[in-house]
């Protein structure tokens, strides 16, 4: 039930369904939840490698075209900046490692062509930051303007420093140095990454496959905010589809996700991603990981919250308790990642305290 | 079928229903709007534009209604609504047909990246196209409305849009938008010119929107090529000045009035270079609109 209104974006987007066989007013909801999930660009990527591209019609062309043209800039703009990261690593002697979006599109995974990003996320040891940091402020990042009490909450509890912005073109870094927050209940080991890390080109590093399988499992469904879930799942969907190319040890995933005291949000993300987009995961797989974990307030309830947030948020999709799902995620995400006096404590500063600090400081 | 093969009612009511399909140039949106301003605005300024009920595919699905909320009983506010997103602040009641008209060019200048687009205004007259890229406040719409006033076809007012393909422009002939004075000027200039709503107190002060010639509008399939660069200055008591630019610098203006001349690259590079490359470049300072367009139909004779 859950795909019925997006399915034929769904598959799309999957290869499921060719261009040719889309009516024009299908192709009207599929150019308006591509938009509001911002796939768009990956959609006339997908189509072009399929050599469907001449099955559009003219009239919807445009949008996959300009889309296509807008993720073209991301790729530029993440090159240049890669460029300018590269001599600030290679002084300091740390390795350049990519995170999510720019880590996908970097290591030229064929399902995250034209997949845009906001900020480009790395990771780097603990013990590193503070030299990064700093080297990264003679060459005009700097941290963005945020109170004490943020700094406090990012360098004490969570998993990244308060993102860095640069003073002239305005590009945003986020700087990991593992992939959940040091509060949270689960606790993957973060030297684990590195160790598995692999060099996608001449300096640039991306996690290995399965850590990454792992990694965009966990920023989807251990996080607070599901605005780009859609595109995470897909992300997810497409990083499966392409280790399927090659030799893929299911077993290894699970192995490694136990290890990395993952198995919560991979039991999601395989769950999430067989439903929506019909990733070719053996059942047995998913059994496997069902028989480590499964959710405390069973499948069926958390289907209806899942179902309402993976949906974009467009008009078409619109189910019934969509608000109040969003809201009981967002309490579940920050339980997943503090623990319960702690959060209290980050809840009441951030809705008594922080909004005083804003207006004193505009004052 | 065009807007006023309705009547004024009928548009009222498919646009509060099933909503408007509304041909404005290469474009189709799909309008969606019960609040009667909006209906007149549309009935007034877009006579002309063609209408489609039955069509399946559409490029911008609109909205335009009232704001939910208690604030609505002290001061009713309506906010614009594309593909379910509210990307600007809700402007006051009176204030929704300017917010309409800017709700509509913000939907194409942040999505038709197949062209490149620039805040400026053209008109053609002989197959020849003027450009007029120009901040706010240089009479910028003043100029083009009175041009339109005199028979020149009207591309666009705000948006010039150039194809990356073959730096043709391609029009955009919705309502011109006037601001403050030259609201005055032009109903003086053009007696039998059509005004829309007079929206007061806008961030731009009063703005109002005048009809575009049926001929423009049925017209806005036909590309022009660009002949001039024009940077028009409106200086009360001036005597009419006309003086060439070099390319560079009208090639530079141009990338400063562009809205995705850094997004678009290489295309844009070489769409603007051809375009400025086949046109001449002028400052005009005017305060007499006649004399500024006797001037401008010499260039393009």
């Amino acid at each position: 039930m859950m795909a019925n209104k997006f399915k034929v974006l769904c598959s799309l987007l999957t290869g499921d369904c060719a261009a040719k066989d889309v009516s024009l007013t299908q192709w009207n909801l599929v150019i308006q939840q591509g938009r509001s999930t911002h796939v768009l660009s990956m959609l006339y990527y997908r189509l072009e490698q399929r050599e469907q591209l001449i099955d559009v019609p003219k009239s919807v062309m445009w949008h996959l075209e300009a889309a296509s043209i807008v993720s073209e800039k991301y790729l530029r703009d993440t090159r240049s900046e890669i460029k300018r990261f590269l001599p600030v690593f290679a002084s300091l002697g740390v390795k350049l490692i990519l995170l999510k979006g720019a880590a996908y599109v970097i290591s030229d995974k064929p399902c995250a062509k034209g997949r845009t990003f906001s900020d480009i996320d790395l990771l780097v040891p603990k013990d590193n930051i503070d030299r990064l940091e700093a080297a990264l402020q003679w060459h005009g990042w700097a941290s963005s303007n945020q109170s004490a009490y943020d700094q406090r909450y990012y360098r004490d509890w969570m998993h990244e420093i308060p993102p860095l912005v640069h003073v002239k073109r305005h590009t945003v870094i986020d700087i990991h140095h593992t992939i959940l927050p040091l509060t949270a209940s689960l606790k993957p080991v973060a030297s684990n990454l590195f160790a598995g890390s692999q060099e996608v080109e001449d300096g640039v590093w991306a996690l290995s496959d399965i850590d990454m399988l792992l990694h965009s499992a966990t920023h989807l469904f251990m996080d607070t905010e599901f605005d780009h879930a859609f595109r995470d799942l897909l992300d997810f969907d497409g990083l499966i589809r392409d280790v399927l190319m090659r030799e893929f040890d299911w077993q290894a995933l699970l192995i490694r996700g136990r290890e990395m005291d993952l198995i919560q949000p991979l039991y999601y993300a395989l769950r999430y991603s067989r439903r929506m987009f019909n990733t070719p995961i053996p059942l047995d797989v998913v059994t496997s990981c069902e028989l480590e974990w499964t959710p405390v307030l069973t499948a069926g309830f958390m289907d209806v919250l899942f179902d309402r947030v993976i949906m974009p948020p467009h008009n078409s999709a619109r189910l019934v308790g969509t608000a109040l799902a969003r809201k009981l995620l967002f309490i579940r995400g920050h339980y997943l990642r503090m623990p319960f006096g702690l959060l209290i404590r980050h809840l009441f500063h951030k809705a008594f305290i922080s909004p005083n600090e804003k207006e004193s400081s505009a004052a | 079928m065009i807007v006023s093969d309705f009547s004024v009612d009928e548009c009222a009511d498919q646009l509060a229903c099933d909503g408007l399909r509304l041909n404005v140039g290469p474009f189709w949106c799909h309008i969606r709007s019960s609040l009667p301003l909006v209906a007149a605005h549309i009935y007034q300024l877009y006579p002309d534009a063609i209408i489609d009920q039955d069509r399946a595919f559409v490029d911008f699905p609109i909205q335009i209604s009232r704001k939910s909320g208690t604030r609505g009983w002290v001061k009713p506010l309506v906010e614009f609504t594309f593909n379910g997103n509210v990307p600007f602040t809700p402007l006051s009641l009176n204030q929704s047909p300017a917010l309409a008209e800017w709700g509509i060019n913000w939907c194409v200048s942040a999505h038709a990246h197949q062209y490149l687009i620039l805040h400026a205004a053209a008109v053609e007259k002989n197959n020849k196209a003027i450009i007029m890229p120009a901040p706010s406040g240089s009479g910028k719409s003043t100029l083009c409305t009175a041009l339109v006033a005199r028979g020149w076809r009207l591309l666009s007012d705000e948006l010039t849009m150039i194809s990356t393909k073959n730096s043709m422009l391609q029009p955009l002939p919705k309502p011109m938008s006037l601001k403050n004075e030259s609201i005055q000027v032009i109903q003086e200039f053009w007696p039998e010119s059509v005004f829309g709503h007079i929206c007061t107190d806008t961030l731009k002060g009063s703005v109002a929107h005048v009809k575009p010639p049926a001929e423009s509008v049925q017209r806005s399939s036909e590309k022009a090529e660009a002949a001039i660069v024009l940077f028009p200055q409106y200086q009360a008591g001036a005597a009419l000045q006309l003086k060439s630019k070099e390319k560079a610098y009208a090639y530079m203006s141009l990338v400063e009035n562009a809205f995705n001349y850094h997004l678009l690259g290489s295309h844009a590079f070489h769409a603007l270079s051809n375009l400025v490359q086949q046109s001449d470049a002028y400052e005009l300072a005017y305060s007499d609109l006649n004399d500024a367009i006797s001037q401008l139909e010499l260039l393009v004779s």
